[in-house]
């Protein structure tokens, strides 16, 4: 089932794009005030909202992790912090471009928007940042599943934090066109399913090196068997000595 | 349809708009890119690997 | 005293005995705080007005920066000396070990609060003694010490534990160190601190609970 949607995926993904990008730059009409600019909002907006729902997923998948332990909900972690990271920086990337013909300046620190974006680009980094930084698969899956829940939880905090402190104006386009809202809602869907598609590449990556991992391990088992290092545990155990006789090493090989 | 006038004007604007599309194409192409290289160099781990496990297996 | 508190305060001596003993942490906290203060005060040579504008901003960004010192050797410490593995297995809800070091960290930090705040008085000339300013310190410094001792708890189990702090801590030291700011300047300002003090209260709140609640996740092995 899985397979099937994904190659349904892969065959939809070019299209929708392609149709998106038609219909952002001939379709919708000029704005009154931004006139060309403000379709950079087509692509931005969709970008930035496709990246939080990557780190929902790493949230939700951090908390299924601790509760069920299972790898694969760590593997999906993984992945969807890393091309949500990829898009944020691209939606930021935008939103910086759009501001400075707009505003005047490429950022204003007072903006709630693009401050929550930022922070949460900077929380997910660190994760990454966590991720590289361990070996251990089970530790890095535990440790991450930590920063995973926390970060996400920080940020509604982080969004009011700067709603209190400072005033801003991000430029929400409000009363829009039937035209430019039929252009945004295509342009929002593709992206998500262009997301959907980058990430189910990343997790297929993720799964592969899973794989080389696992056979490696089977290489060295088979070349190096325990049997015999099990032997010599137990010869140095004979060696020395043990007093308890419920701590005697058996004759048999532990499975 | 109705495709609405194409504007090429020549105004300020525009070089935002164009870069800021080709950043987006720009960076998702090269993540994209660098994916499909881990992924190759993952497939040639395998396919070693399996070989020497083969090899392994043979001689036992 | 009930069993839980107990045990907090056991830890928070154990910590500040240790600490009296070689005082390392607290003065280099205490030293690099008067160092950063003196580096703006020089670097920037500020007008008063601007002073005034800046000066709960920068007195914050040298908490945190300091704040970090302390808290990387909260437990790497303890991982260090293999005294973190005592601390596992005693048979203690692990949640007042993570209150107990935060605590601790808390304590910390309120010295070295006490050495930045005369400073950047004296230095920037602009009066941060006020009794207005005390809550939003509290409030900010408790979330500092709350996200802080779990990210030190995080990090001690990573290899690159020094860098790794400061880059998981500092994002989410933003919103506490945003609205510290912002009421720090509200009351030198006289404007109504309230809701700069509420977002902070529930920023505590929420850093603390999800710490108390995470942290056991950083102890199994």
């Amino acid at each position: 089932m899985v397979r099937r949607l994904s190659r349904a995926l892969d065959i939809v993904v070019a299209p929708a794009m392609l149709i998106s990008l038609v219909l952002a730059f001939l379709y919708a009409p000029d704005e009154a005030t931004m006139k060309s600019v403000y379709r950079i909002f087509f692509f931005h907006v969709p970008a930035a909202a496709s990246s939080f729902v990557g780190f929902a997923i790493v949230f939700v998948c951090s908390i299924l992790y601790l509760r069920t332990r299972k790898q694969m909900y760590d593997l999906l972690a993984g992945a969807a912090a890393e091309v949500g990271v990829v898009f944020c920086a691209v939606g930021i990337g935008m939103g910086m471009l759009w501001a400075k013909p707009v505003w005047g300046t490429y950022w204003i620190p007072g903006d709630v928007h693009l401050m929550t974006t930022a922070v949460l680009f900077l929380i997910y980094v660190s994760y990454l940042m966590l991720r590289a930084s361990i070996e251990d698969d089970e530790r890095r899956a535990r440790l991450a599943s930590v920063i995973g829940i926390f970060g996400f939880a920080g940020v509604p905090i982080v969004y009011f934090s700067i709603r209190v402190v400072q005033i801003g104006n991000h430029p929400v386009l409000l009363g829009l066109e039937p035209r430019m809202q039929l252009t945004f809602m295509v342009c929002m869907t593709s992206m998500l399913l262009f997301f959907t598609f980058i990430l189910v590449r990343r997790v297929r990556l993720e799964l592969a090196r899973a794989e080389v991992a696992r056979m490696r391990r089977d290489l060295l088992e088979l070349a190096y068997p325990r049997e015999a290092t099990a032997r010599v545990v137990a010869g140095a155990a004979v060696e020395t000595q043990w007093n308890a006789p419920d701590l005697a090493p058996t004759s048999e090989v532990p499975s | 349809m109705n495709i609405g006038q194409v504007h090429l004007q020549t105004q300020q604007f525009l070089p935002y708009l164009t870069v800021a599309y080709c950043l987006f194409f720009a960076v998702i192409f090269a993540y994209v890119l660098s994916l499909s290289r881990r992924q190759s160099r993952l497939d040639n781990d395998l396919a070693l690997l399996r070989r020497a496990l083969d090899e392994e297996k043979r001689r036992r | 005293m009930t069993e839980y508190a107990r045990i907090v305060a056991t830890i928070v001596l154990k910590d500040v005995r240790l600490e009296a003993r070689t005082r390392q942490t607290l003065i280099a906290s205490t030293i690099f705080t008067l160092l950063v203060a003196i580096i703006f005060a020089f670097a920037l040579d500020l007008a008063p007005a601007t002073a005034r504008a800046v000066a709960p901003g920068l007195l914050w960004a040298t908490l945190a920066f300091a704040g970090i010192l302390g808290l990387g050797r909260s437990f790497a410490q303890e991982s260090d000396h293999g005294t973190l593995d005592g601390l596992r297995l005693a048979p203690v809800d692990p949640s007042a070990l993570y209150v107990g070091k935060m605590c601790g960290n808390f304590l910390l930090m309120l010295l070295t609060l006490a050495v930045a705040l005369p400073a950047f008085t004296i230095l920037l000339g602009v009066d941060l003694l006020s009794p207005g300013v005390f809550p939003a310190a509290l409030l900010g410094l408790l979330g500092f010490a709350a996200a802080g001792t779990l990210f030190s708890a995080l990090s001690a189990a990573a290899r690159t534990r020094d860098v790794l702090l400061p880059i998981l801590f500092l994002p989410l030291a933003i919103p506490v160190i945003l609205t510290a700011t912002g009421a720090t300047r509200f009351t030198l300002s006289s404007v109504s601190t309230a809701n700069a003090l509420g977002v902070l209260l529930a920023c505590d709140a929420l850093y603390v609970t999800a710490a108390v609640l995470l942290f056991i996740y950083t102890l199994e092995e």
